[in-house]
């Protein structure tokens, strides 16, 4: 027998549609206040932008200054010292933190609460914020640079380790406590060799975007290529510029490829 | 004197659900026992009160008249470092090397600092490989785990358990991942080193032929409860109908192969 109603849908579900819709409208209406703040640059501004600026821009885009290079060359070299030693940094304070920070090791969820709670407040700083204050304490170079990619690793790669040790086979800890093994020997044996492949191209992972970041710190002082690039583009010299970006370009395709490689290998 | 003793044994998990209603038990020393039952009758829990894993919430369990269910920390391990245990599901680390695994045995009798630098001395190295030898697979010492077959990664469970020299041997559901030959291989290895050490050895099976066939002794549980304990030749297919609580097929797949 068909019955003579079509059944409404239960409460529940009518109050996931009703929600979805609310959220669909708010986003609507979100995007319409947007377009109607921006102030929108005329017409004539964009013109004139185009041929004075923009003209001369990509004709020294593709004349790369030559003379350049030594230096170009000298600071990346260091912008790519800064982010071994700041990935390093990180790794080092990261890897304690996240075992404080996992919740099946230290008797539950509860006790890594405040281990947690470090490493998200580590992580809610932006890198270049960081920097800043870094250069304000430490004066211009790269060891506030150092520093705050040091910092915000330990917030990253933190995050990241204990997820890979909440992941770990509980099978092997439970064998090493029946052969009479003591909480070290639980980690040495049953943790660490299940965590370490994936921590190690973790490790390498950040490194890679350490040094992305690192290219970007020297414009608030921080060392690095940054900081030539920025005087460059500020004196619009354009094909100085274009030396610089090429040599970074270069360097981190080239480091990311062969750190994915060794990555792939690891795990 | 009974080598293990479970004394009016209960467990009541958190959540409430009981899973020991009181056992008791009296296990002699070299006994080969095996505990069957249907999943959930708690045969698992009973196995790991022995090493206290699962600690009894009433009832004691001893050996050799020491209480396990008392002993804490320090003594404690070194009571677990008596006992071997196998798992259903291997528990070994699977990216370590098999000889990695099987030394992890080892560490409740080195001192601790030698177990920190993986420096074994190398009488333990020796033993370890030996124990290899004794489950069958001495060439796969320098082999990741994980490549091995199941069958084999259960032999190097067996040689972990081995190289504690336990007086004790638990094994959890040993066979239950593998196909019916290789759990024949398996157990016949366990029975037969059990045999040459002497060693006291509880077994949880599902399968009631293996359980015919390689106990000393059978104990059946059902709901929390021993409700069979005999020899084998006494559990009839009568008795199993009573631990399973409902008749078995004569062509029924409780029977391995």
């Amino acid at each position: 027998m068909i019955p003579s109603t079509v059944p409404r849908p239960p409460a529940h579900v009518r109050r996931t549609q009703l929600f979805v819709g609310a959220l669909a409208v708010a986003a609507v209406v979100l995007f319409v206040l947007a377009l109607l703040t921006i102030n929108w640059p005329t017409w004539a501004r964009v013109q004139s932008g185009l041929t004075r600026n923009v003209a001369p821009l990509l004709n020294g885009l593709v004349r790369p200054d030559l003379k350049t290079f030594p230096l170009a060359w000298r600071s990346m070299w260091e912008t790519f010292h800064m982010a071994v030693l700041g990935t390093l940094l990180g790794a080092v304070l990261a890897f304690p933190l996240s075992f404080l920070a996992a919740g099946n090791l230290l008797g539950g969820r509860p006790f890594a609460m405040p281990g947690k709670a470090l490493l998200v407040g580590v992580r809610t700083f932006p890198e270049i914020l960081l920097a800043i204050i870094f250069v304000a304490a430490a004066g211009p170079g790269p060891t506030a640079g150092i520093m705050a990619m040091g910092l915000h690793s330990i917030g990253f790669l933190g995050k990241i380790f204990s997820d890979v040790i909440e992941g770990i086979d509980a099978g092997p800890t439970e064998a090493i406590r029946a052969a009479g093994g003591g909480p070290i020997q639980v980690f040495l044996y049953a943790v660490v060799p299940q965590v370490l492949p994936e921590f190690a191209s973790n490790v390498l992972y950040r490194f890679e975007i350490n040094l992305r970041a690192a290219a970007v710190l020297g414009l608030v002082g921080a060392g690095g290529i940054g900081l030539p690039l920025l005087q460059r583009l500020q004196f619009r010299r354009w094909d100085e510029v274009s030396m610089l970006l090429l040599v970074i370009i270069a360097f981190v395709v080239t480091v990311d490829l062969i750190s994915s490689r060794i990555r792939r290998r690891l795990v | 004197m009974s080598h293990i003793a479970f004394q009016d044994v209960e467990v009541t998990y958190p959540g409430g659900l009981k899973a020991l209603k009181g056992v008791t038990l009296e296990i002699p020393r070299g006994q080969f026992v095996v505990i069957v039952g249907l999943s959930g009758a708690g045969k698992s829990t009973l196995i790991r009160t022995v090493n206290s894993l699962v600690v009894p919430s009433k009832g004691d369990v001893a050996i050799d008249g020491a209480s396990v269910t008392t002993a804490r920390g320090a003594a404690l391990r070194r009571m677990r470092s008596d006992i071997g245990m196998i798992f259903q599901t291997f528990n070994l680390v699977k990216r370590s090397s098999v000889l990695r695994n099987v030394l992890a045995g080892r560490l409740g009798d080195v001192p601790a600092w030698r177990g920190v630098l993986g420096t074994f001395p190398a009488a333990d190295l020796a033993f370890a490989h030996e124990c290899l030898a004794r489950v069958g697979i001495p060439e796969k010492a320098f082999v990741r785990a994980d490549a091995l077959s199941g069958g084999q990664q259960q032999r190097v469970g067996i040689a972990r358990a081995l190289a504690q020299k336990p007086s004790v041997m638990l094994a959890d559901e040993p066979v239950a991942s593998l196909d019916p030959p290789t759990s024949h291989a398996v157990m016949s290895d366990l029975k037969r080193i059990a045999r040459e050490d002497g060693i006291t050895t509880i077994v949880n099976l599902h399968f009631i032929d293996m359980a015919r066939e390689y106990a000393d002794r059978i104990v059946g549980m059902r709901d929390g409860l021993v409700v069979f304990d005999g020899t084998p030749a006494e559990a009839t297919d009568r008795a199993f109908e009573d631990i399973y609580g409902r008749p078995i097929d004569e062509d029924e797949d409780l029977r391995g192969a």
